[in-house]
Parts: C-alpha cells; sequence; structure tokens
C-alpha cells in the first residue's frame, strides 16, 4: 500500500529512507549498496525497503 | 565501572561496559525501553479526509512519526498525572495540525506539512509519507501529541534493537590446529585472520560467541569463552535524543526507582518496630 513508518520488527523510522531507496533503485544502482548508503543496518529493516510494493498510486481514484 | 566506546553515531552508539554484571546492563535496558518518556501523538481529530485511505490507517501512521522532544527545555505533564485531570492542556499536550489540499495534480503529503503549536517540537524527519492525494482530495486533521513510556504502547519507545552481549575470549592452541585456514573460513563475522600460517585473531569484538568456529578445529584447539564482568552494549535511538542523553535519563529513572524502594521498606521496618 504505502511504506510502514516504522520497521515492524525493531521499530525503527524507515518510511523517510523510501523515496531515496526506491529513485536509486530504479536507476539501476545495486539494492545492497543503497542500503548500506543509507545506513540500513539490520535484515530486519532491510526487508521492509526491499519488499515494499506501493500500491498507493491503484487506489488514488477511490476516495 | 568503567565505559569504553567503540562506536558513537549520531543516532547509534556501541561500548563496552567494564567491572560490571549482566543484571546491571538489564536492568538499564529494560528501562530505556519502557520507561524513558517520549512524546508521540496520540489523538487525532479528523476535520476533512476524502483521501483513498481511512481515518484509522492515516493516524496509525501519525503515531508512529517520531518527534523532537528534550525535556530539558519544554516540561511536559503525563496527562493522567496533570492538573488538568486528563482533559488535555497546554501543560501535557502539543496540538499539531495538518491542512492540505490538491487540485488536478496528485500530492504525497509529508510529516514536515505538519505544523506544530510548539517550538521545539517536530517530527524527526520531513520526509515521511504519510498518504498520497489525488486530484481533488483533502486532508485536515488535528493531532494531539502526549508524553509516554513504551510499556504502554511501543510507538513511545525511545530505543530500537538495544542489546548486550558478555565480552568474547578466544583462546587458540596452535599446537593442536591442522588447518587454520579452514577455522579462518568458518568465521562469517571475519574474526580471524592468518598470520604467518597461524590462526589470530583479528577483529575481536566482531565476535558473537555463536559457537561455530569449534566445530571446524581440533577438539579443544579453539575455545570461546566469555568475561562476564565486561558487557558489549549496543543501541540505535528513534527519536533524534542523543544516545549519551537517553542513559543519563534511564540512570535517574533507575536511582529514582531504588530511592523509592528504599523508602517504603524505611516505613514498613520502623512500623514494626513500633
Ligand atoms: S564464535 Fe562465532 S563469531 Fe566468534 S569466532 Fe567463532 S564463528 Fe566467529
Ligand atoms: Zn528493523
Ligand atoms: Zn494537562
Amino acid at each position: 500500500m504505502i511504506i510502514p513508518v516504522r520497521c515492524w520488527t525493531c521499530g525503527s523510522l524507515i518510511a523517510d529512507k523510501w523515496e531515496e531507496f526506491h529513485e536509486r533503485v530504479e536507476n539501476n544502482e545495486n539494492p545492497e549498496k543503497v542500503l548500506d548508503d543509507l545506513k540500513v543496518n539490520r535484515w530486519c529493516c532491510r526487508r521492509m525497503l526491499i519488499a515494499h510494493i506501493d500500491l498507493i498510486d491503484e487506489i488514488l481514484p477511490f476516495s | 565501572m568503567d565505559i569504553d566506546i567503540i562506536e558513537l553515531l549520531p543516532n547509534s552508539v556501541k561500548f563496552i561496559l567494564e567491572d560490571t554484571s549482566i543484571a546491571f546492563a538489564n536492568a538499564i535496558r529494560r528501562i530505556a525501553i519502557a520507561e524513558v518518556p517520549t512524546l508521540v501523538i496520540e489523538d487525532v481529530y479528523v476535520l476533512k479526509n476524502t483521501s483513498p485511505l481511512f481515518d484509522e490507517f492515516i493516524a496509525q501512521r501519525l503515531g508512529l512519526i517520531p518527534l523532537k522532544y528534550d525535556a530539558d527545555t519544554l516540561e511536559l505533564n503525563f496527562r493522567d498525572e496533570c492538573d488538568c485531570n486528563g482533559i488535555g492542556c497546554n501543560l501535557c499536550t502539543v496540538t499539531l495540525t495538518i491542512s492540505k489540499e490538491t487540485s488536478q495534480e496528485p500530492a504525497i503529503v509529508y510529516s514536515g506539512d505538519l505544523i506544530s503549536s510548539q517550538e521545539g517540537v517536530e517530527p524527526i524527519s520531513s520526509k515521511i509519507p504519510i498518504v498520497k492525494l489525488g486530484p481533488n482530495q483533502a486532508l485536515e486533521l488535528e493531532c494531539m501529541a502526549q508524553l509516554g513510556t513504551g510499556k504502554n504502547h511501543a510507538k513511545w519507545q525511545p530505543v530500537s534493537a538495544m542489546g548486550y552481549q558478555f565480552y568474547p575470549v578466544i583462546e587458540i592452541d596452535h599446537e593442536k590446529i591442522k588447518d587454520p585456514k579452514k577455522v579462518a573460513d568458518a568465521c562469517y563475522r571475519n574474526v580471524f585472520s592468518i598470520k604467518n600460517g597461524k590462526l589470530t585473531v583479528e577483529n575481536l569484538l566482531n565476535c558473537n560467541l555463536c559457537g561455530y568456529c569449534t566445530d571446524f578445529a581440533e577438539p579443544g584447539a579453539v575455545q570461546i569463552k566469555h568475561d562476564s564482568s565486561k558487557i558489549i552494549f549496543s543501541f540505535e535511538i528513534n527519536n533524534g535524543m542523543p544516545p549519551s542523553k537517553l542513559m543519563e535519563k534511564a540512570g535517574e529513572i533507575l536511582l529514582s526507582r531504588i530511592d523509592e524502594l528504599k523508602n517504603k521498606l524505611e516505613v514498613i521496618t520502623t512500623s514494626e518496630e513500633e
């Protein structure tokens, strides 16, 4: 749907990193390196960004 | 007690506590997680919401946004201990508002759109997406932030991934090892290196005491022990407070608890004597 605000497991903030992550991965950067750059160290937080699919645009017309 | 800092970043820290016990480290950990107060949004009044997400969904996301709050410059009461009897007043509540409307272009509502009524209180990042608005949609909210502790809800928890381990002590018997390379390669945390054909400990602090490497050495050749008076402690801060400040707060709360216990015991023992 929309990127969760915090990591489900450890509770650290991840939502503010989503846009940069998404943009850089779209530009064919290696996700592993981008996550390291963004200082997302633990794998609980890394999976939040890697496994996320943004579906908010699909439901946008249904207000 | 000595503190030896291994790594200090703006929002995370790793250090060694010397001459202490695991019980003490755990007391600090539990207090930091459950008892150090922080400020987050608790009540949300929805004035207008024509966005694609439900009111509850948006309120839940707002509640998870960590807010900057410095207990030394801004004194707030817990709402249930405040003079207003839990109704909410300036001394216990900070109001934040959002009002955003779109015309033809869709737009994302960010945490930066939250307008705080109190100086010094704001989201720690202005780039947290809250909801996306399509053409001709509007969102108007009034949010009430209040103090709370991690034992009531995890959103108030100031730290994440707070933990500790014993200080590793690795003993190597060079006579017994036949294939040092095999042992060095077995460790997935790169603790060992080979120097002059001998197995040496290179990054001792990386060792997490898992004992996996001992399976690849001859019996008794590599022994993983720990020093139980030394503890490696690490945590990450969620709400922008400096790590040293959090430890200070946790220490203050621990001391006040001990004082409370002592006073109660004194009252009981004196009343029994009478
Ligand atoms: S105990 Fe685990 S982490 Fe430590 S050296 Fe052995 S394999 Fe590596
Ligand atoms: Zn996490
Ligand atoms: Zn009040």
